[in-house]
Formats: structure tokens, sequence, C-alpha cells
């Protein structure tokens, strides 16, 4: 063989799919675009959960086929549905113990052998870990290795491995200069917080000018919180609300809404722009229960954690899960992407302000971690009057 | 008032002052059948439609001129020139001058849109299928319960594309349509949508604009634009699509006219 395929994270995932239900529902298989595509974006058993299109998996099925990895056939005399079979199991020569392990490490990038052992169990019998563990070896010592061992970090007992067919999500990640969002915790968070309310007190005026009606040109932002608006089952707390625009677009909505916000000033713009609205002044790591109900029917959070390191988004997010009503819903967008802002002047007013842009799966896996169920999630690109930035979208079910 | 005779697209696009509901509706290349005011902002265009035939299209960027185009009697030969009743779209301000004018008959208020960017990509999106003529009676079925007023005829002609989300079946069958969507392409060459539905128990999961993402994205990226047309009283269909980047270029009333002039 002329060396191993490289394979990025689209093509795993199909190959790895399809690797799947050949042995789970061989009775199906080979699969349709439809079936491919579901099996692909299945919210268990992958890791990265994806939204890949059906589109987008056609188009690489095509070039999977020129690469000898995939196989499009007819599925049976005059039909005129295309099937996808694989052939990567073929070209790399897989025992089924084997191919086993390799399925899994294509669906769900690194992982221990005890780990591997529990989720191979409708994909290969192996007896205990020790087995599993043995077929790893056979793969790391082939000429061509296909399995690595990762080296052990702090505090891991178990040793973790990954395949060798191409960029796994946390190696592509350390691939490219990867940003160290903690930097913005680099005097701790409550010098940060305080930079933070003294740039946006500042900035106040300036801000509520340029943005109060940044929402009218905002047709997806007002399509979202009206939605959440209508589908909260009781009071809204609109987080970071600064001027009061988007607490007012709940209202207009039908929300019952309080906006918070930790800058003082930002709180006098809201109240003096929308008087008949209720707004406080308060920090939503230390928000409290609603006054007249036992929880809040969602939180919103609309560009609220632009200064949070990624590390913090958990915590943050949990506390709000924990007075967010059971079912409840936590809505908040924030903008993705590999970098770090600093700005110190915006809008005419010196601040001293980083921007943080999140990684996008990092941002979900967060929600997972603060015990909240992701229900959808949006990514989109800005608008003519926007920043050059990717914006992600979440609404996490508490 | 001399009114002028249009026979091509660049006279229409050009009288209309660029609308682009002339710009994506018509075919740059076959001949068309209109009528323009000499003083420009308004046309009146022969619009030929897979589901009702011709219909007459008032159009333009000025009211004033567009009122007037309506009440000359070159418009009412055209618009009669195949039968007593004819199909009339004029923008919704208008509604009353066409009253004025015409006996109306039955119709519907509409508006048309386009967008020409990307749609924000959703986790729905991923749960979308392309779904083959062999869904055709499942999709009939399911807009005739569910979207009775739809335009659509899943499969009925060529160059249709259907998606939608299924609900999981058990035991391994195929489940129920929870949502559909169609694309096909328009006399303007671009892809316009239709049928779009979200079965009621499942509404308010984003399921009606991850459908609608799904057949915008490609015809974007295709031709530059997607076109779709919406009853004029479905305010949530509305916020998805502005949601999406949809514009809407003009709000129509359509109404079936007879030929019988009510005055003058």
């Amino acid at each position: 063989m002329n060396g191993l395929p490289v394979l990025d994270a689209l093509d795993q995932r199909i190959l790895g799919a399809l690797m799947e239900k050949q042995v789970t529902v061989p009775a199906s298989y080979p699969l349709s675009l439809n079936a491919l595509q579901t099996a692909c974006n299945q919210t268990t058993s992958r890791d990265p959960v994806s939204a890949y299109t059906a589109q987008e998996i056609e188009t690489r099925c095509r070039e999977l086929k020129d690469r000898d990895l995939v196989r499009i056939v007819w599925s049976g005399a005059g039909s005129r549905v295309l099937k996808y079979h694989q052939r990567l199991a073929e070209s790399l020569d897989l025992a089924n113990d084997e191919r086993a392990l390799i399925t899994l490490l294509l669906l769900r990038g690194e992982q221990a052998p005890g780990e591997l052992k529990t989720r191979a169990e409708r994909l290969h019998a192996f007896g205990d870990r020790a087995d599993v563990e043995e077929v790893l070896e056979r793969l790391a010592d082939r000429p061509e290795p296909l399995v690595w061992e990762l080296p052990r970090k702090a505090g891991q007992h178990d040793l973790r491995w990954m395949h060798l067919l191409g960029p796994t999500p946390a190696v592509a990640e350390s691939a490219e200069p990867a940003v160290d969002r903690d930097i913005v915790l680099a005097d701790g968070a409550d010098a940060r917080d305080a930079r933070v309310r003294t740039s946006y007190n500042n900035l106040a005026v300036a801000y509520a000018h340029e943005l109060s009606d940044e929402l009218a040109h905002k047709p997806f932002d007002r399509w979202l919180l009206a939605r959440i608006a209508q589908e909260s089952k009781g009071p809204v707390a609109d987080i970071g609300c600064g001027p009061g625009q988007t607490t007012a677009a709940l209202a207009d909505a039908g929300a019952e809404v309080v906006g918070f916000d930790f800058a003082p000033a930002m709180i006098a713009q809201a109240r003096e722009r929308h008087p008949t609205l209720t707004f406080e002044v308060g920090d939503y790591g230390r928000l409290l229960r609603p006054a007249q109900a036992s929880a809040w029917g969602a939180i919103t959070a609309w560009y609220a954690f632009g200064h949070l390191s990624g590390s913090e988004l958990a915590g943050v997010l949990a506390a709000l899960r924990r007075i967010t009503a059971p079912d409840g819903l936590i809505a908040f967008s924030v903008h993705v992407g590999n970098a770090i802002h600093h700005v110190d002047e915006l809008f005419g007013v010196a601040t001293d302000l980083d921007f943080v842009l999140h990684d996008r799966q990092d941002v979900l896996a967060a929600v997972v971690a603060a015990g909240a169920q992701v229900d959808e999630w949006y990514v989109r690109g800005p608008g003519a009057t926007e920043a050059a930035t990717e914006r992600l979208y979440v609404v996490a079910r508490a | 008032m001399r009114v002028l005779r249009i026979g091509t697209y660049a006279e229409a696009l050009a009288a209309s002052g660029a609308h682009p509901f002339v710009r994506y509706e018509f075919a740059p290349d076959a001949p068309l059948e209109g009528l323009a005011h000499p003083g420009g902002g308004a046309v009146a265009l022969v619009r030929h439609s897979a589901k009702r035939g011709a219909v007459l299209s008032l159009i333009g960027r000025r009211p004033d001129a567009q009122a007037q185009l309506l009440a000359q009697p070159e418009l009412a030969d055209l618009l009669f020139a195949e039968a007593r009743a004819g199909l009339i779209s004029v923008p919704a301000p208008l509604l009353d001058d066409l009253r004025e004018r015409f006996r109306l008959g039955p119709g519907g208020d509409w508006e048309w849109m386009v967008t020409t960017v990307n749609p924000p990509l959703s986790s729905a999106e991923g749960r979308v299928l392309e779904l083959g003529p062999e869904w055709a009676e499942r999709l009939i079925a399911f807009l005739a319960q569910h979207n009775p007023r739809t335009d659509a005829e899943p499969f009925a002609r060529a160059g249709q594309r259907w998606v939608g989300v299924v609900d999981d079946g058990v035991a391994g069958a195929v489940g129920e349509l929870a949502a559909c969507g169609s694309a096909e392409p328009n006399q303007g060459g671009i892809l316009a949508l239709a049928g779009i539905t979200v079965r009621p128990d499942r509404r308010g999961e984003g399921l009606g604009a991850a459908v609608t993402a799904a057949l915008t994205r490609p015809g974007v990226r295709a031709d530059g634009a997607v076109a779709l047309g919406m009853y004029a009283d479905n305010d949530s269909a509305r916020r998805i699509y502005h949601a999406l980047g949809y514009r809407t270029e003009v709000a129509f009333a359509s109404r079936v006219v007879t030929a019988r002039e009510r005055r003058g």
C-alpha cells in the first residue's frame, strides 16, 4: 500500500459511519444518502456532534469514490436510489476486531481502552480490556502504524489512543496556534471584571447611541429572541442587556422580562430609552431567582460572554441553569473564532477590553458540562453592518 | 398618456427601475409581453406561472406611475387578451385602484421575497433529508392536511427538489413527515421555494428554518439568489424567512378580475 489515506473530519465521519452501520444494521447496508446523513449526524456515539448537510456529504462521497475509499452503487435493478459502501476496511486489510476499534476512533476521536471495550459492544465482542489493548498494539506495530498511544496527561489514569488516518479534532486544534483564552484571567477574574465594568460605564452613552437600534438590521436575532419569549413559561432574565435593545425585543414579543447589566451607566441608558421596562444593576455571575416566581422561565445572554475565557463558560452556564426552571431555556450568542481582540477605543471612547472569540465545539461542550442540553444551535456570518466574525447562537434546555 | 410596449427582458428591467421581481422572475433570453409607463417606474408584464397560467403583474419603483398605468385601456386589453376573466397582481397599496377599475373576484395577498446571502447553518439542518419521488404521495397528503393553500405540487414537474424532516420510525420503519419544503427553478432561472410546511406539533423547534436554509444554501451558491412567495397573513413564516436573509421586495394583491369595467 502506498501510504495511509489522510482523512479530514468529514471523511472520517462518513467512513466511520459506514463502517459502523455495515456491522450494526447489515440489512439496510449499503446506506442511502439520507441514511448516511442520519448516521453521520447522530447525536449518540459521535464526537463532536455534527450537522453535515446532505449536499456536503454527497459531494464528499464522490471525492472519496475517486480515492477508491467509497463505492457508489445502485440499490437493485431499476432503482433510482444511489447507495454508499465503504472500502476503507478492505484497503487497510482490517480484521474484525481491528475494524471495530478503528470505527470507534474515527467516530469519537481519542479514547481509552476501557471506553473502547464498552463502546465496541455492538461491533465486536472483546473479552476484556486487555483484549482491546492487544489489538491496539497490533495496529500500532504495523509497518505503517494505524494507531498511537497518547502521552499520559497529569491526573489521567487511562492511556488514550488515537488513529493515524488524519487529524483528529484534538490534534487539529494543536496544529494551528491555539489562542490562549485564559489570558483574560491573567490578573484574576475580579481585575478583569473591574476593567470590563469601567469600560462599559465609560462607553454607555456612545454605545447606546450606536447600538440601541441595532436589532432593526438583525432579523435573525429578532426571530430567535421572539421565539424564546413565546416559548418561555415564566419570567425572562436578559443578562448583559446593555442599553436594553434585546430586553425590548423580548418584551415586544410578549415576555415578562427584566434586563440586567453590571455597568450602572448602561442600566441608566436602558431605563432612559425604555422607561416602561424593568432594568436592574446586577452581575450575572451572582444572579438570583426572580422575585415573583420560583425560577426564570428563560435566561437570554446576547453577546454577554465576550469577555469570558472559554474555561469560565461551563461554570457560568451551570450557575444560570440552577436558577432556570426545569425545562426552561438558556439562549445565548457569542462570537466564534480563534482569536482575542484587544480594543482600546470604541465609538471614540477609551476602553480596556479583550473581546474573546470562542471555540464553537468548546461552547457546545460547556453547555453539556453545565448539565444543560443543546436543543438548537445556529452559526451565521456577519451582516453588512456587523463586525466580521462568525456568530454562534445556542438554545439550551436547563 | 402614450403607453409603451415592452418586448424584451432588458426593456422590462430598465422600465421597472431594475426591480428584483423583474430581474429574478423573468427569463433574460425569452420574448416578453408587457407595457411600460412612458415616464418610467412602472411596468405591467405577463408572467407565466406553472400552477396558475398567465398573470399580469404590475410592478415598479413609482406608485403614482403604477396607478396611472393601471388606468390605461391598453392594460385591460392585455389583461383580457385571451379570456374575459384575467388574473392580475398589483402592489398591495394599489388594491383600491384596482377595485375602482375592475370587478374583483377571488384572490390572495402575498409577499415576494428574495435572498442573496448564505443562510445561517443550524443544528436542525443535519436532520433534513432528501426526499425522492417515492415520497410524492405522502408529501401531497401532508401538504393537503397542514398547508392546504400552498402552490407546491410535489414532483408534478421535473427539476423539483424536495427535502424534509422525518420522525424516527419504530423498529426500523420509516417515520412520519414532520416538515418538508421544495425548490424548483423559476422562469428567471433561479430556485423558487414552495411548500415549506411544519406539522403543528413540531413547530417551535427550528425545523422550518432548517428546511428553508437547506433549500436556500445551494441556490445562493449556484445562482446568486433564491426567491419565494408567502401569504401575507403568515407572520411567523415571514419572521423565519427574514431571519434567514430573505427580503420582502413587494407585497402583492392578486385577484381574478372580470372584463366588464366598473366605471368609465
